[in-house]
């Protein structure tokens, strides 16, 4: 079963996204703070994360650097939420290697996809016959 | 109020559509309480993170007018600018009240039974 560990301190996010995560298959784990992610993910061993930029204490994109320097979780995919408005955080999040970067506000099954998307191609490239449009057009999307 | 929003986040869920609602009521009335101290405190930090987390919330549920209102709300605290900030905490309460009636809405409803023949 996928593993997908949810960062955020708003629990009506988290309860959104783990209800979509979990009608996808996944196995999931939420954690309501920066530290608490950082507790979790070493616990938990995702295959994915999505992240929340802007949270009190350990901000994402100190969450971010922490689990970097860990060669476990080098090359964690990593998605992220932004509001938008926080361009230094966005930089240094494009910076730490995330998959995507969704504005919050993004369907959330856009968001599923994606991510699955991003856990296909970390698997491996697919059969071609079994390659989808949808897993291209995500891999399109894919930032720098 | 885009209730589109709220029936993609719930997944075409009605019930888990209605629980959505409920947590958003409960979280944003306990946020606009936190807003009203972090003003009369003069924390501008606080505003700004506060109207951020409800920015968030108010996305995700579909609640956009509202979501803009925090959104100005974010720019304002980080700016400093406090008593503008206090206007628009004023109007995003109102928005809210608006809010919580069009939520109303997806209360379930009691079953109508046909009287006997």
């Amino acid at each position: 079963m996928k593993k997908i560990l949810i960062v955020d301190d708003d629990p009506l996010i988290t309860t959104v996204y783990a209800k979509h995560f979990r009608a996808d298959g996944f196995d999931v784990r939420v954690a309501s703070s920066g530290q608490a992610g950082l507790d979790e993910v070493r616990s938990f061993l995702p295959d994915a994360v999505l992240l929340d930029l802007h949270m009190p204490g350990v901000n994402g994109v100190q969450w971010l650097d922490e689990i970097r320097k860990d060669a476990r979780f080098a090359q964690l995919p990593v998605t992220v939420f932004t509001a938008g408005e926080i361009g230094w955080q966005l930089w240094a999040a494009r910076n730490s290697n995330v998959n995507f970067i969704f504005k919050e506000g993004a369907q959330p099954l856009g968001v599923v996809r994606a991510i699955n998307a991003v856990l296909a191609m970390a698997a491996g490239p697919p059969p071609a016959a079994s390659r989808t449009p949808a897993a291209d057009a995500a891999g399109r999307m894919r930032t720098p | 109020m885009n209730l589109d929003i709220l029936w993609d986040a719930a997944d075409g869920d009605a019930t888990f559509a209605r629980d959505l609602a409920d947590l958003y009521r409960g979280h944003i009335t306990e946020q606009l309480g936190l807003l009203h101290a972090a003003l009369a405190a003069h924390s501008a930090s606080d505003v700004q993170a506060i109207a951020h987390h409800c920015k968030g919330s108010s996305h995700t549920c579909g609640a956009t007018t509202l979501a803009s209102l925090f959104g100005e709300l974010a720019r304002l605290g980080l700016a400093g600018q406090l008593e503008q900030a206090a206007r628009v905490a004023a109007e995003a309460e109102r928005e809210f009240a608006r809010v919580q009636v069009i939520l109303e809405t997806l209360a379930p409803q009691p079953a109508t039974t046909e009287p006997p023949a």
